[in-house]
């Protein structure tokens, strides 16, 4: 049987569900406003008239992946569990659709449906680079930033919250999440708490930055292009595996029952 | 114990007209509502159970006004409700759900309110698994558990929404039978889309639709109503055609019997039959679809 | 009666809510005892996981168990009124945290691991414990308050916990902006191990750290209250997160 309509049909359905949910948006809107307090765009945009374009760029998309990321993962956290409450699994499972379809639409889906509004709000930052600076390459330095910067974290976050609530307890895994999140990109190194901030498994994409785009306003400086590919692959393929490693346990689950 | 409805209407957030404009008198004893999908009747079971507030009208359950708070009290220490979607704390067995239960309704004397749990275990045949989790119940045995707290403070007035669903024949007879034991000095408010438990149940009864009562009376009055309008067609196979409503389908193996509502005999041939209840309910609901087609030509 | 209702009140907010402030302090006694093998202080940890930690934990318990219950319909037809059946919810856990935070303080002041601020040298120790009780029980509270807000205003677990998670984040890496803001001074968070304020400091910032605390525990009374007055609305209680 031809699984590419099932695939296609799952990731339409997984992301207007996701994309319908209020929660989305009002906790993106929420998110927002504790950044207007902050000072706003304004001032991550200080940099503006000082930095070049392509790191200016490069560190504003940085910036949001310190916030935003830890408000999808705990929003996608619900998306497996759901299945099981409202009880669709069931019936999901009686149909010809092969679990890993299933599976693999629901993460798609629902990720590209929760980057929306985090798109949104790096598009506004966008803007009004371009504004202040009047350079037109703005726009495919900010849409290759996004992709080598906020995507593989975004994936990264997703895959886990996806997977791990299969296991954990979703209010655990929320605040193990947060807690990592903490720990792993924003606790210094020189805490005397080993930490995975600054290493190439943080997925705030600072080698991105710093390798690609040349951002060194942050912990990590003067990384190469070669530990920004290392840092990408890294982020993508464990993405990979854990979405590859949550299929064979739900296939163990079933085979069990 | 009777219950006034003055005038009462219901609007949701958005608009919504749940309910418009009802009077109705529910008296003592067992009381069906009947009603499509999205009449009003849970609406109008919560209102009673002083879940909701109404936005219009007058309610009055015996000598309570519940649009006062002690009266909303007062009628909540006297009520055994059982919703439709009926919620449960998984990981509570049956035993410690009924308890739990017994607590919030006010039953402070801890042997009595065991004794009472108990009781209605063994009422609803669930003595044997009352240790067990309630996720591992089955949704019949849900039900069995949920009829059993809504019975736990010996109510005066008990709300009822869909209490034999998931049940099979027995247990639905068996149920049929308590709440008819029960219906004897107390208000049985009983709200389903099985007829057939209204019809061996109830005397009294009201018709919802679109938020309005469109029936209230005997199920007597109803069913004479219908008197002389449902007939019996037999065919070779072919659908019988003309102004009229298909209740049932028989198959007899080389004819087929089809039972049909309508206002004329329908044919040559057609037996006239002795109408039920479900006769009567399809025969209002008919007749409410044609008169609302009329109004709006 | 009370004990009975006591036992069924934990039974069906689950083993998770008593165990989640116990592993917390003992995964942070885990990292204590690390650190001080590689010859750390592990004492801002420690006040770390009072202060931080223990109130994001308990936050997100809060918010999971008010934003949904089981059995709303029935709840909201029993004579004993749904606020103070939340309340009684809200009253365990936080009182349970608290005697676990307590009890961590005991132990952490015996190993003399304290973090606490000093407006002198010879405080005595009854202030000083005070003063530690204050270092945790603003934020634990606050974020208990705002749990319960967000909980009920949206009917959402996992929005209320996003948000959650978001404002904490917020407050650890803006700490230096809202320091310096007196308008956010009232929902100042984690000022004792973040900026740090350790130690015998001059009484200006002493007081000034005292009033945030004050201030901290007076908004949170305020979401409380805003809470209070949400659970008194049975259709909003209603409204299921069937969009979930």
């Amino acid at each position: 049987m031809n699984q590419l309509p099932t695939l296609f049909g799952v990731i339409n359905y997984e992301f207007r569900m996701q994309f319908r949910r209020r929660a989305l948006w009002i906790t993106f809107l929420c998110i927002a406003l504790l950044f207007l307090i902050r000072g706003g765009i304004h001032f991550f945009l200080v940099f503006a008239l000082s930095q070049p374009l392509l790191p200016l760029v490069a560190n504003w998309a940085r910036s949001l992946n310190f916030l935003l990321p830890i408000v999808a993962g705990v929003l996608l956290a619900d998306r497996l569990a759901r299945d099981r409450k409202t009880r669709v699994d069931e019936l999901f499972t009686s149909t010809p659709g092969a679990l890993s379809v299933r599976l693999a639409g629901k993460y798609v889906g629902s990720t590209l449906a929760t980057l929306l509004p985090i798109f949104l709000f790096y598009s506004i930052g966008v803007g009004s680079i371009l504004y202040q600076t009047h350079n037109v390459m703005t726009i495919p330095y900010a849409l290759a930033a996004f992709a080598t910067i906020s995507l593989p974290g975004i994936l990264f976050v997703s895959a886990f919250s996806i997977a791990c609530p299969f296991l954990l307890w979703v209010p655990l895994y929320q605040f193990l999440f947060v807690g990592y999140w903490f720990w792993g990109n924003i606790l210094s190194p020189h805490n005397g708490i080993p930490t995975l901030s600054a290493t190439i498994l943080t997925p705030v994409g600072g080698y991105m930055a710093s390798g690609f785009f040349g951002d060194n306003q942050q912990l990590i400086v003067n990384a190469t292009v070669m530990q920004g590919v290392e840092s990408l692959l890294l982020l993508l393929g464990i993405s990979l595996l854990v979405m590859v490693v949550l299929w064979q346990l739900m296939k163990w689950e079933q085979a069990r029952q | 114990m009777n219950i006034e409805i003055n005038d009462l209407s219901k609007v949701y957030r958005g608009g919504v007209q749940a309910l418009n404009a009802i009077d109705m008198t529910i008296p003592g004893g067992m009381f069906g509502l009947l009603g499509p999908n999205g009449a009003g009747k849970t609406t109008l079971m919560r209102i009673l159970a002083s879940i909701l507030r109404p936005t219009n009208g007058s309610i009055h359950i015996g000598e309570y006004d519940i649009d006062t708070e002690r009266g909303r009290t007062s009628v909540k220490r006297m009520l055994g409700y059982l919703p439709q979607d009926l919620g449960m704390y998984p990981d509570l067995s049956a035993r410690e759900f009924l308890d739990y239960v017994g607590i919030l309704k006010g039953m402070d004397n801890r042997k009595a309110r065991r004794q009472r749990v108990e009781e209605l275990l063994e009422t609803v045949s669930l003595t044997n698994v009352a240790n067990r989790k309630l996720k591992t119940y089955s949704g019949g045995m849900k039900r069995r558990i949920g009829i059993a707290q809504a019975l736990l403070n010996d109510p005066k007035l008990l709300i009822v929404d869909e209490p034999t669903a998931g049940l099979d024949p027995e247990e639905r007879i068996r149920f049929r039978n308590l709440l008819s034991d029960l219906g004897g000095d107390r208000t049985v408010l009983l709200s389903t889309h099985i007829v057939e438990d209204i019809a061996q149940t109830c005397r009294n009864l009201a018709i919802m639709k679109s938020g309005k009562v469109v029936f209230q009376g005997t199920t007597a009055e109803l069913v004479g109503e219908t008197r002389g309008k449902v007939w019996i067609i037999t065919t070779q196979g072919i659908k019988p055609e003309g102004n009229f409503t298909v209740v049932s389908t028989l198959n007899m193996g080389t004819t087929i019997q089809y039972r049909v509502v309508g206002e004329l005999s329908p044919r040559a041939g057609a037996v006239p039959a002795e109408p039920s209840l479900e006769d009567s309910y399809v025969w209002l609901m008919r007749e409410q679809r044609t008169s609302n087609i009329s109004m709006i030509s | 009666m009370f004990l009975d209702r006591l036992r069924y009140e934990l039974k069906l907010m689950g083993k998770r809510v008593i165990l989640t402030p116990v592993l917390v302090m003992l995964g942070f006694a885990l990292i204590a005892i690390f650190l001080h093998t590689r010859a750390e202080d592990p004492s801002r940890t420690l006040s770390a996981s009072l202060e931080i930690i223990l109130p994001l934990a308990t936050g997100i318990v809060i918010a999971t168990i008010t934003s949904h219950d089981a059995a709303i319909e029935l709840q909201l037809t029993m004579p004993k009124k749904y606020d103070r059946t939340v309340l009684r919810r809200l009253i365990i856990i936080f009182g349970w945290t608290v005697c676990i935070t307590l009890l961590s303080s005991i132990i952490i002041y015996a190993l003399k691991f304290w973090y606490i601020p000093l407006s002198s040298p010879s405080e005595s120790v009854t202030l000083q414990f005070l003063t530690q009780v204050l270092t945790w029980i603003a934020p634990l509270l606050w974020l208990v308050g705002i749990g319960v807000c967000l909980a009920l205003l949206l009917r959402s677990r996992s929005a209320s916990g996003a948000l959650i998670g978001g404002i904490w984040i917020f407050e650890i890496i803006f700490k230096d902006y809202i320091a310096a803001t007196n308008w956010l001074h009232p929902v100042f968070l984690f000022p004792t191990t973040l900026l740090p304020m350790v130690g015998t400091i001059p009484q200006v910032y002493f007081n000034l750290w005292l009033t945030t605390r004050f201030e901290l525990l007076g908004t949170a009374l305020v979401f409380l209250l805003i809470g209070w007055l949400l659970l008194r609305n049975p259709e909003g209680l209603l409204k299921t997160s069937s969009e979930e």
